[in-house]
């Protein structure tokens, strides 16, 4: 236990004071909303809005409390022992608290409370009917967090008896991607929730105001970047530790994080046609109502076992609650929704087959058929087991098989969507702003194809991103024209950047996607893998490139050994460069020893070299390795480092977007309704 | 991308002096190359969601020996796979049968994007705007007049 001034302090007791105070306050909350739209008092809806400041300030005291417990080493403290060792340096040891159900449900239910107290403020700056329906939805989500976290799962459970040294994380969660990766997952999750809140009020109340409408898109854009953030960090992840030489292995966990991403892209999209033409308005909340349903299957999928077998789950403490939950809210959800459907729902005309709210529609229709595919493909196995008692697996080969069409359909879109007018353009027009970039989608397949590329899907892969690029670009540099015809300087360049901010970032974003792509097809089409065992001295080549063995080197701390092999990569005549993989073997986790990858990135071919131990003498006489050749990986950070930019430079105007003077309209009737 | 992959392993296969040898590294690669598109298929019975291929566990370990075995064995890459399913049951196969319940998990996406192209193409042939010419249509027709002025500005979309 800490002391402080020579005060002792129950950890324990702090936690579990805070939690219990914090579903007070939930609850009350949940109250004050109720009452605010029953007696329509502004006041009510402000206090209940106040609540969110002060249930925020209390889940940090407890989760500092759960932090206090760790950098203390308090194995009293039941999760701390579980997911904490001595050994552990500091920085993993902060982040165990995702190490583990209970702390991970608790850092969510702390986000949410950080995420609801500006949410709150921003619902009641915004519209006093719907405010307090909102209010009253972040509060009932909360409570029933912090019912679980109260009664069932506490991260505060004490030991009877302190163990000297905590069991420790899993060796493979011992990396600096720890810090990152989970809570940005989680947050993304969790973000899903103020969308949601924002869309159930509007059913409820049966209101709508275009003022909220574009508050629930901002909303939906920051836990779609979170979201992306947290995938593209997994990739990383998976790739430099996981140590099976990819990034993405269409893992039920992965696949549970796509799913809301992919309603949240379509969603982004369908929102713009909503905006813009008031088409679209009840397929968005229908959207915003799916990503949240995915987004809670995701946490708790994740949690609950239910991906191993069906009889973890029912094992599992949390699941059983948590589904009913969860069907009880999406119930009630889906029920509004139907019944407020006429209100919602908007004429949907489309004038022409060459027109962008076509292109949203095929965009949408594509996005989801991926979604469908993927949930499809990881609940079967549950399915097939609940219907004939043994799992049906369903692995990478079954759901490549069934995206690589679509995506690569939603690529070809990508680059033509972007290109065409609204309502409707004549063919004519519609070839004048298409013509580059399919000409340098045909004349990149003839290259290819002339340069020996035999592989059918990689041809057409490349060429499309070839034209996603071409069309990005352009669109840019004709936005930038126009700055340039603009007379006075600065003035018209700032009205200009920020009239177009939105349509400039999501070029950017494209032409990040484009990138991503290049390296996922290239990765995915032209990867080399080899192992070999290697006498001290000897060398081997894969592809175009000689790996040569070095020599062993062993270095032993308290609780760890750690096994290196020095490697030297090159091209011939050109100079090496040493590559040292590694196996670290963490004292009583003996039985899985983890290996760490060494990759060289070569410039500028960009093919990664990625090497791993698998097995050696001890005398360091000989050793095997897998050594994979992975080209164009480099492109995927570089293409995810674009997509955020974008992301950027589309979220950073929040009231709103300037348009250029002289041409601001009035918003069409048709969209008020 | 790997375009001058092929000379390049040529010429290199060509520079290793003893030819023998040359012929029984072939040898060895061709065998790797099908024990691990094999054991890729192969679902690692103790790992979560890891092939025999990617999997550092024990037990994946003893089937890619066994795989190669088999391989020296003569025996046919469908025989072997065949193997292991009678083993272990079809759970182990990663890309599921076409055949029984597991044709559920094929058809299930057919559906779905055969329901969804049958409502974009529904929603993009009913054209005709279902209200009749009122002012809301007027004012969208103005807005993509506006929009035509703007493109013939060089201001692209809109």
């Amino acid at each position: 236990m800490p002391r402080v001034h020579g005060i002792l302090i129950d950890l324990v007791v702090v936690g579990r004071a805070a939690l219990g105070l914090a579903f007070g306050v939930a609850f009350l909350q949940l109250g004050i909303s109720g009452l605010a739209i029953w007696q329509r008092k502004v006041a009510l809806t402000h206090a209940a809005r106040n609540s969110s400041i002060v249930l925020a300030a209390i889940m940090t005291i407890a989760v500092a409390s759960l932090t206090a417990g760790f950098l203390s080493r308090d194995f009293s403290i039941a999760f701390v022992a579980d997911t904490s060792s001595r050994s552990m340096p500091v920085g993993l040891t902060i982040s165990a608290l995702w190490g583990g159900q209970e702390g991970s449900l608790l850092f969510w239910a702390w986000v949410l409370s950080l995420f609801s107290s500006i949410a709150t403020y921003r619902m009641s700056s915004r519209d006093d009917v719907l405010a307090p329906w909102g209010i009253g939805t972040l509060a009932l989500i909360g409570l029933f967090f912090l019912g679980v976290l109260v009664f069932v799962s506490s991260p505060f459970q004490r030991l009877v008896a302190a163990p000297p040294d905590g069991s420790g994380l899993n060796p493979l969660l011992w990396d600096s991607g720890m810090q990152v990766h989970p809570p940005m997952l989680l947050t993304g999750y969790m973000s899903f929730t103020i969308p949601f809140a924002f869309a159930t009020s509007i059913l409820a109340a049966g209101r709508v105001s275009q003022l909220w409408l574009r508050e629930m898109r901002n909303w939906m854009l920051i836990a779609w970047a979170i979201q992306s953030a947290g995938l593209l960090l997994g990739a990383w992840w998976a790739y430099r530790v996981l140590g099976w030489g990819g990034y993405w292995g269409w893992d039920p966990v992965e696949n549970v994080a796509l799913l809301p991403w992919l309603v949240a892209t379509a969603y982004i999209h369908s929102a713009l046609a909503q905006e813009r033409r008031g088409q679209l308005r009840a397929w968005s909340i229908g959207l915003v109502l799916t990503g949240f349903a995915l987004a809670i299957f995701g946490t708790f999928v994740v949690r609950s076992g239910i991906l191993t077998s069906v009889h973890s789950f029912a094992l599992s403490n949390v699941g059983p609650i948590f589904l009913i939950f969860v069907g009880v809210v999406l119930v009630a959800a889906v029920l509004m929704f139907i019944y407020r459907l006429p209100l919602l729902r908007t004429p949907l005309a489309i004038d022409s087959f060459a027109s962008k709210e076509a292109g949203f529609l095929l965009n949408n229709f594509l996005l989801l058929a991926v979604a469908v595919a993927v949930f499809w493909g990881t609940v079967f196995p549950i399915i097939s087991e609940l219907i004939q008692g043994s799992r049906i697996a369903v692995g990478p080969p079954f759901y490549s098989q069934v995206t690589v069409p679509l995506l690569l359909t939603l690529l070809a879109l990508l680059g033509i969507g972007p290109l065409l007018a609204w309502r409707r353009t004549t063919l004519h027009a519609a070839w004048r702003s298409t013509r580059w970039p399919v000409t340098l989608a045909l004349v990149t397949s003839a290259v290819l194809i002339a340069l020996g590329m035999r592989v059918g899907l990689a041809v057409l892969g490349f060429s499309l991103a070839a034209m996603v690029i071409t069309g990005a670009l352009l669109e840019f540099s004709r936005s930038l024209r126009t700055h340039a015809r603009m007379a006075n300087g600065i003035r018209a360049a700032r009205i200009g950047v920020i009239g177009n901010r939105r349509r400039l970032g999501s070029h950017i974003v494209h032409l990040g996607v484009a990138i991503f792509a290049v390296g996922v097809i290239g990765s995915s089409s032209f990867s080399e893998e080899t192992s070999v065992t290697l006498a001290r001295g000897k060398s081997a080549v894969i592809d175009e490139y000689r790996v040569t063995y070095r020599g062993l080197s062993t270095r032993s701390e308290p609780g760890l050994t750690t096994i290196q092999a020095d490697i030297d990569v090159d091209r011939g005549r050109n100079s090496s460069s040493r590559l040292t993989p590694s196996r670290r073997i963490h004292t009583g986790w003996e039985n899985q020893p983890t290996s760490d990858v060494a990759i060289h990135t070569t410039f500028p071919a960009l093919d990664d070299i990625y090497i791993l131990i698998d097995d050696w003498e001890p005398d360091g006489s000989s050793a095997s390795f897998r050594i994979l050749v992975n080209p164009l990986v480099p492109l995927l950070w570089v293409g995810g480092m674009l997509y955020f930019i974008g992301v950027m430079v589309v979220a950073y105007p929040w009231n709103g977007t300037r348009r250029l003077p002289g041409l601001t309209l009035p918003v069409p009737p048709s969209a008020i309704r | 991308m790997r375009l001058q992959a092929a000379i390049a392993i040529a010429v290199l296969a060509m520079c290793m002096s003893i030819p023998t040898v040359a012929a029984n590294d072939a040898h060895v690669a061709a065998t790797y190359t099908r024990m691990s598109r094999i054991a890729s298929q192969l679902d690692c019975p103790v790992c979560q969601g890891q092939s025999v291929k990617d999997s550092h566990a024990q037990l994946a370990q003893q089937m890619r020996a066994t795989i190669t075995e088999k391989i020296a064995e003569g025996i046919s890459d469908d025989q072997i796979l065949d193997f292991f399913t009678a083993r272990y049951g079809e759970r182990i196969l990663r890309d599921p049968p076409k055949h029984g319940l597991a044709l559920g998990v094929w058809i299930g996406p057919v559906v779905a994007v055969a329901a969804g192209l049958a409502i974009v193409a529904l929603v993009l042939l009913r054209r005709r705007p279902r209200t009749a010419p009122s002012q809301t249509t007027m004012v969208d027709n103005l807005h993509a007049q506006i929009d035509e002025l703007r493109r013939a500005r060089g201001d692209g979309n809109p």
